[in-house]
């Protein structure tokens, strides 16, 4: 364990960045290891830097501090800093180390930077893999799926998505012509996709309910969706019911 | 619509009056003519009730000729000829009434001709007195609406006083202008004096402003642009401001701090979400008798959030109650930029209104 703890700054105003900078030079044994001015800078430079704390701002455009956090997995400890207090609970959820509230005092900051010493000497990486966290307020559907490219990050409404597909430990949406790969389990997207308009038609596909042209008889108890594309589906025998539920 | 048909309470009021004025004929025959109390009641009553629908006619003399845009003279004309030809159209009537009467042995009263000329005088008395309850009623209800729309425009004002309450106590705008000090205090101690004095220059000149009925367009202009300096230090150089506004736009009366909720989400929509951010502008000038106004922010064709909507409803709701139908708030999402126009007449409705 090296004892200078090295530090990202993630915001996109540029206040809030000059702010912690400051505060954090206050404290001893802190390296500013990068500041970025939104989410899509922080998912390139956090693997490439490799700090030992990121400072995430929660609202940012495109893409949120969740989002990041989501695409940055497991790699990184992560304490928010947020101008509102309704996301503490789900900051918990998703495992970050600490929550601070803008304006952020220097003894909080300087508590929380004592929090993560805390854990480095316990021991070990924090994050279990169990950040499968997205970007929404508490208890609200998914508005946008948030997928890693090797270097590019794509942020997908929902409503562009046509089809999700199960493939082993990963989902593919497919969307505007190519399917982008994430791991996540199919049954846990389902929870987070709003179930007015996503349809587990399938063991293996979750499908958007406007991309939907009809439902075909295919042999007996066996039948297929055909999508507006011409692109054909299995529908299970509890897809169908759930398909004619929502119809 | 007919005030007295279009309403059955107002309708069972006119009867019953007509009723009482039959009954006042009754009486009057009696005492005149000796009649005895059935025949006199048997040949009033009924000449009553059939006043009634005649009678309603003096509504359309009183829309016709408005008490206060007609010279007395014709008033008084027009009100006595009517008159005259109702009661004689009546009094006929109650001659013809009589014979039958009489025809059936219902009365031993004759159709003289005296008793013409007592309906005629008795009938055209009761038209004018109806006339002028129709006018009265007609001022009444007349005031009844000037209240109304007073009362309407003090909501309005209410509202515009909320407006500019809810913007300087917007916990969003207020706590992230504070945490934007907080961060330039130490490490820019200048730039946060200047934040500081930028917000307190908005939040004064919104609270006295917005207490009043109109201000000029061009003061409207500079507390947007007062709104979008503070703004501007959050986002730096994500936001550009530009303001334009025509010499002739500048003393229009716009109800105050009517373009707030727009500019709040040209930063909300446009400049919040977006990564590079761009330019919000605002541009004010006259087209013959309106003054239109365009704010225009960077729009992102992914989409950023959608709001709820809000502010649109106050902004229309206060240029309804402003400007009835004749102000407009357009909408036009495009590909990269999103537009809000504000048309509005030159005269507000508060000018127009009678002086109370």
């Amino acid at each position: 364990m090296s004892d200078i703890l090295r530090v990202m700054i993630v915001d996109d105003e540029e206040p809030a960045r000059m702010g912690l900078r400051h505060d954090l030079g206050t404290i001893d044994g802190i390296e500013i290891a990068g500041e970025c001015a939104n989410g899509f800078e922080a998912v390139r430079r956090i693997p490439e830097v490799k700090p030992d704390l990121v400072l995430l701002d929660v609202q940012m455009p495109k893409l949120d501090g969740f989002e990041v956090l989501e695409l940055v997995g497991a790699q990184v400890p992560v304490v928010f800093v947020t101008a509102y207090d309704e996301y503490a609970l789900k900051a918990f959820e998703v495992h970050a180390i600490d929550y601070l509230l803008k304006p952020v005092s220097r003894d909080r900051l300087a508590a929380a930077i004592d929090r993560v010493r805390d854990r480095q000497t316990a021991g070990g990486r924090v994050a279990p893999p169990v950040l499968r966290a997205s970007a929404r307020p508490p208890g609200a559907p998914l508005e946008r799926v948030v997928v890693r490219d090797g270097a590019n990050v794509h942020v997908i409404p929902v409503d562009k998505i046509d089809f999700v597909e199960a493939q082993d430990d990963y989902v593919g949406f497919r969307t505007a012509g190519k399917t982008l790969l994430k791991e996540q389990t199919l049954g846990d997207l389902e929870t987070q996709l709003d179930p007015r308009r996503f349809v587990r038609i399938h063991r293996s596909y979750l499908l958007n309910i406007d991309r939907l042209s009809k439902v075909e008889l295919y042999a007996k108890d066996s039948r297929i969706a055909l999508l507006t594309d011409g692109t054909k589906l299995p529908v299970s025998r509890s897809g169908y019911q759930r398909l004619q539920e929502l119809l | 619509m007919h005030p007295i048909v279009g309403d059955r309470r107002r309708l069972q009021v006119h009867l019953a009056a007509w009723l009482i004025v039959g009954a006042l004929l009754a009486l009057l025959v009696r005492a005149v003519f000796g009649a005895q109390w059935t025949e006199a009641f048997l040949f009033a009553m009924p000449l009553g009730l059939a006043a009634a629908p005649v009678s309603l006619s003096a509504w359309y003399l009183c829309r016709a000729l408005p008490l206060a845009r007609t010279p007395i003279l014709p008033l008084t004309g027009a009100a006595l000829g009517a008159a005259g030809a109702t009661a004689a159209l009546w009094a006929a009537l109650g001659r013809s009434w009589l014979h039958a009467l009489g025809w059936f042995g219902l009365t031993t009263l004759q159709p003289t001709s005296a008793i013409f000329v007592l309906l005629l005088g008795f009938g055209a008395l009761a038209y004018l007195l109806a006339l002028a309850a129709t006018y009265l009623v007609v001022a009444i209800e007349e005031s009844a609406a000037t209240g109304q729309k007073v009362l309407e425009l003090q909501i309005a004002q209410r509202e515009a006083e909320l407006t500019a309450l809810r913007a300087q106590i917007d916990p969003h705008f207020l706590f992230n202008s504070l945490n934007s000090i907080s961060g330039l205090a130490t490490a820019d101690p200048a730039r946060a004096r200047e934040m500081c004095q930028l917000l307190a220059e908005f939040f004064r000149d919104s609270l006295s402003l917005g207490s009043s009925a109109s201000i000029p367009l061009g003061r409207e202009v500079a507390l947007a642009e007062q709104y979008l300096r503070v703004e501007q230090v959050r986002f730096g150089a994500r936001l550009a401001i530009r303001t334009d506004i025509t010499v002739e736009a500048a003393d229009v009366d716009v109800p105050p701090l009517l373009l707030q909720p727009l500019v709040e989400n040209a930063v909300r929509h446009g400049i919040a979400t977006s990564l590079d951010g761009g330019c919000v502008e605002i541009l004010a000038r006259r087209a013959g008798a309106r003054a239109v106004i365009t704010i225009t922010n960077p729009r992102d064709p992914d989409g950023g959030r959608r709001g709820t909507g809000f502010g649109l409803g106050i902004v229309r709701r206060r240029l309804a109650a402003a400007f009835g139908d004749a102000a407009a708030l357009a909408l036009e999402p495009g590909a990269t930029t999103y537009r809000a126009t504000v048309t509005l007449p030159l005269a507000s409705a508060a000018a127009a209104a009678p002086a109370h």
